[in-house]
């Protein structure tokens, strides 16, 4: 009787703390997205009335436009490599800047300061470091006797500069890890230390089982926002242009294109519908596989 | 019987009461909004202009608002949601798309009833870019052309004579001798030859207002005349097109880096300091120059032609239009008027950034009303004049027609590998008209 | 000091002058006459620095207004966040109520729709509620739930909480919401810093949401107001950077304050074994 009544109030507030997430995506996201598919399914130039259409909007996607399958096999590609670079990188960083000594937080400040410049000046910057003539990155390599390369101009390396521009504004996840790491208790490693565990084994042992949430975490949220990638384009390379031969001609470039470039909102809502399954299928997924691998302290 | 007249006079009174506002519009204030993407230096100059026009119309009042990033998305999506501004800067490549859709209000009408300024008062080609199907979607206030800037001391150093401010010599200014100048203009680093120290001449590669005077100088076209085919892949245009990639790939004469250049700048800093001799370019760079740079050295000729007397140039610009469903379109094309009449246009055209579009500004008997030598250079009201007679409409159409923007963004990503040398101009024109020929007639 | 920490301290500081470039540049472009911005090859250091070009920036536009409109969203935002998603976090990551992972899905899908196609519907929305040129699209929905991100980063770390505290709590009668607020929140420190300090500095720069709903200029916020430097042919590099310096030290001195509760959260002693 008692239990159930625990039962119960549980699940009274369980629902109570959801609501007002609830009440959110009723009111907020529920009419966009609804209204949203249903231009996916019309031609609409923004300021006449949408025309129905049927799938044509998917028929034109997957069978008559090459850029669609282009811009998609470029996102992949900076997923594929870019995810698990930001998610090493940040997590190294959040490592090094665990370590207990004076002046952590100094560090950790200057760390995470790439991340909190205004987007403009982080681009503007970009381009002086990766300039062709004068740029510090290619002063640097010819030190080695590399070659100069044009990072923004030659398809080749445009998506490596992006990925190193990535790498570098790693911050965010870094932060992420590092409140992970506090969480990490003391006492396991104390207790490994006594049973006469080296460094690695204590990092293998404990620290990614410990930290296996939050890696969970990043690696959803950036395979969410790097199929989602735009920013970084759109600054680096003046609009939607995406760069030279269409390099860095992203996904969501590509959407942005047709809806504000071409006045073709229902396609690029068709576009953009197509992206949601993609991304929602790769989370479900990655949930199945790795989702019962992460490691709850609490829930055991 | 008497309560009867009571109501009858209060009704009456009511009656007049509500009527009052319509009866006596004189005396209300209208307020109209007014929106540019002129941010920086400009957004001073724009609320003066502003504040001129309210003394001259008491009863107009102008609300101006700024948006320098972003600003196509937000006017977009408040047009989309019918709350868009009364009167707003457009980019000449959007007129055609949104005013046959009905967004933009036809001002022919307008012109045509109004007595001091008319169409006719404009740059002729503007006329014809913004009509389309006999209607007028707006009006440029401002006029750019492409032409070369170039640094005086760097031709004095070199032992060479400046460029040609007369129009006849220029006409018969070869690109091979462009080339030769430009040649005695590059300055390699003596003990490392990969390193030029001084550049003979550069632009920003691949920008379609940059190599069509050269394509038409040459006899080509960028389409045909009913704009139902592309042409650039005819031998007259893409020979062009290869003898300017080989500038900067194989005589490496002009520089290959242009990532700062989209930030617009870069280019213009090398011609400040005076690693750069020539930069092709639009006459907008006059205020980086003489103002941002505080740089004067600089003057401006001709772009060079392939065969002799066929002088060209183009003439990117963009205007102002009153959106079709203003609650005050008299007001709204008041205002307009202001912006594009003569004392409109000095606002901009006296800081350099722009030249006018009103014809009466564009005698050289009108220069000493805007041209001033603190920011303009010798010959630059010569030249101007002069070359605004060759100036030339990019589509056969005038206006850029609705799939202007798909096929422009298929041109810069398909000639792209001629710049940086991955394919020949042949090539890549090929692989450029099969995709734009699909649009022109439609797949 | 042993070897290895000496080493530690030598990689630190080699990565932390390659993070520290993009601080130096604002700084040193801040300092420079507009002619001197873009010379070939960057001179690092202004010589002599132009102190008055923060004086011309900051008085260019009111940015002391657009600084107070901006706290002050920001600050009702993060109240609004920190509020509704930590406790829709804790609901999914420690209660048990029927549709739990149905709507935990729902609310991560959310975010894997691409933003610009529904712009408009949500711009509709706002207008005909009348609350366009106001505060309210920027701050009120961040009372409905906080975004998904923020929900699933603390379910993450509600997650690790060891049950015993929970339930020992549960048998003392304590409820729900005391449960949450006297010992799930101590323990979490770290991650309500962690978001509050991303909540904080994505609605501090936060660029689209003001441009799309403000309109009068003296609502505008501070990223909008960055805007305003760039100029239609040429861009006030230098007072961009000197503006930009000012924006980022609120956030900086944020950071620097939030890492004192950057400390281990759960002390296990006496509760194993």
């Amino acid at each position: 009787m008692r239990k159930s009544g625990l039962l119960r109030q549980e699940m009274m507030w369980g629902y109570i703390f959801v609501l007002p997430a609830i009440l959110g995506v009723i009111v907020w996201t529920a009419w966009p997205m609804i209204y949203s598919a249903w231009l996916a399914f019309h031609k609409w130039d923004l300021f006449t009335n949408p025309v129905p259409v049927g799938f044509g909007n998917f028929k034109e996607a997957f069978f008559e436009d090459p850029l669609f399958w282009h811009s998609l096999k470029v996102t992949a590609y900076y997923t594929i490599v870019g995810v698990p670079l930001q998610l090493i990188a940040g997590f190294l960083l959040a490592l090094l800047l665990n370590t207990k000594i004076k002046g952590i937080t100094i560090f950790r400040t200057v760390y995470y300061l790439p991340s909190i410049v205004p987007a403009v000046a982080n681009s503007v910057l970009w381009m002086w470091l990766l300039n062709y003539e004068y740029g510090i990155i290619n002063t640097f390599l010819g030190l080695f006797g590399v070659n100069k390369i044009d990072w923004l101009g030659d398809p080749k390396f445009v998506l490596p500069a992006l990925w190193m521009m990535g790498v570098w504004g790693a911050g965010g996840s870094m932060i992420i890890y590092l409140a992970g790491l506090q969480g990490v208790p003391k006492e396991f490693y104390e207790a490994a230390e006594i049973d006469g565990a080296g460094s690695w084994s204590k990092f293998l042992y404990i620290t990614i089982p410990m930290m296996s949430p939050v890696i969970f975490f990043n690696l959803i949220m950036g395979l969410i926002g790097s199929f989602q990638v735009f920013t970084v384009s759109y600054v680096m390379f003046q609009g939607g242009s995406g760069g030279p031969e269409n390099a860095a001609l992203f996904y969501v470039v590509k959407l942005w294109n047709h809806a504000f470039r071409y006045l073709e909102m229902g396609y690029a809502s068709a576009l953009a519908w197509i992206l949601f399954i993609i991304i929602l299928s790769l989370t479900l997924l990655v949930f199945k596989v790795l989702g019962p691998q992460v490691y709850y302290e609490g829930i055991k | 019987m008497w309560h009867r007249k009571l109501l009858l006079v209060t009704l009456c009174m009511l009656l007049v009461i509500s009527l009052l506002p319509v009866i006596s519009p004189a005396q209300e204030q209208v307020t109209i909004t007014y929106r540019t993407w002129e941010g920086g230096e400009m957004m001073k100059i724009n609320q003066s202009q502003v504040d001129a026009f309210m003394r001259k119309h008491p009863n107009i009042k102008v609300i101006l608002s700024t948006v320098p990033e972003n600003y196509d998305e937000k006017l977009q999506i408040e047009t989309a949601s019918g709350n868009a501004p009364d009167v707003f800067q457009l980019s000449a490549e959007n007129i055609a798309s949104w005013g046959s859709r009905g967004v933009l209000l036809d001002l022919k009408p307008y012109f045509d009833a109004s007595s001091d300024l008319k169409l006719s008062s404009f740059y002729e080609p503007l006329q014809r870019q913004y009509t389309v199907n006999g209607k007028t979607y707006g009006m440029s206030n401002a006029v750019e052309i492409s032409l070369i800037f170039y640094n005086k001391k760097l031709f004095e150093k070199a032992g060479l004579p400046y460029p040609a401010a007369d129009p006849a010599k220029a006409k018969n200014w070869l690109w091979d001798q462009y080339v030769d100048v430009a040649k005695k203009l590059t300055v390699v680093d003596p003990n490392n030859p990969s390193n030029i120290l001084q550049w003979g001449t550069t632009t920003t590669r691949g920008w379609v207002f940059y190599f069509m005077p050269l394509v038409w100088s040459n006899g080509g076209q960028l389409f045909s005349k009913d704009y139902k085919e592309f042409l650039l892949n005819r031998p007259e245009a893409y020979e062009v097109l290869q003898k300017d990639a080989d500038l900067a790939q194989k005589l490496r004469i002009a520089s290959k880096s242009e990532d700062l250049q989209k930030l617009g700048m870069g280019n213009v800093d090398l011609l400040a300091q005076g690693k750069l001799a020539m930069l092709i370019t639009g006459t907008w760079d006059v205020f980086s120059l003489s103002v941002d740079r505080k740089f004067h050295d600089w003057d401006v000729t001709y772009l060079p032609v392939f065969k002799p007397g066929k002088l060209y140039t183009t003439i990117p610009q963009s205007g102002y239009s009153i959106y079709s469903k203003t609650k005050h379109p008299k007001e709204a094309f008041e205002f307009l008027k202001f912006l594009l009449s003569e004392e409109g246009q000095l606002y901009r055209a006296k800081v350099g950034n722009v030249l006018p579009s009103i014809k009466s500004l564009l005698t050289p008997a009108a220069q000493k009303k805007w041209i001033s030598p603190a920011i303009h250079s010798p010959n630059f009201g010569r030249v101007v004049f002069n070359y605004m007679r060759y100036g030339m409409l990019l589509t056969p159409t005038n206006y850029f027609p609705d799939n202007w923007l798909k096929i422009s963004d298929v041109l810069d990503a398909e000639l792209g590998p001629i710049w940086s040398g991955k394919k020949t101009a042949k090539e890549a024109t090929e692989s450029a008209a099969a995709k734009i020929n699909a649009i022109l007639q439609g797949k | 000091m042993n070897i290895s920490k000496i080493l530690i301290i030598f990689i630190l500081c080699i990565i932390g002058f390659v993070m520290f470039i993009p601080f130096l540049w604002l700084v040193s472009s801040s300092l420079k006459p507009m002619e001197d911005i873009w010379v070939f090859p960057p001179k690092w250091i202004p010589n002599p620095p132009r102190w008055d070009n923060y004086y011309n920036a900051l008085t260019y536009l009111p940015f002391g207004r657009y600084i107070l409109n901006t706290l002050f969203v920001t600050f009702m935002v993060l109240v609004g966040v920190l509020l509704t998603s930590s406790i829709a976090g804790y609901a999914f990551a420690r209660l048990r109520f029927p549709g739990k992972d149905f709507i935990f899905y729902v609310l991560l899908s959310t975010m894997m729709l691409p933003y610009i196609v529904t712009l408009i519907p949500i711009y509709i929305m706002f207008k005909n509620l009348g609350w366009l040129d106001t505060y309210k699209p920027l701050i009120i929905p961040a009372y409905f739930g906080g975004g998904a991100f923020n929900i699933f980063l603390f379910r993450q770390f509600f997650m690790g909480i060891p049950q015993e505290l929970v339930d020992s709590a549960r048998i003392d009668g304590a409820s729900e919401p005391s449960i949450f607020f006297r010992i799930i929140i101590p323990l979490s420190m770290p991650v309500v810093v962690t978001i509050a300090i991303f909540t904080f500095l994505g609605t501090w720069n936060d660029f689209m949401g003001p441009l799309l709903y403000l309109q009068s200029p003296q609502k505008l916020t501070v990223a909008v107001g960055l805007s305003y430097f760039r100029g239609m042919y040429s861009t006030q590099w230098n007072y961009l950077m000197a503006a930009s310096t000012v924006m980022i030290i609120p956030p900086i001195i944020l950071f620097l304050l939030a890492q004192r509760y950057f400390v281990r959260g759960i002390v296990l002693t006496g509760l194993k074994g």
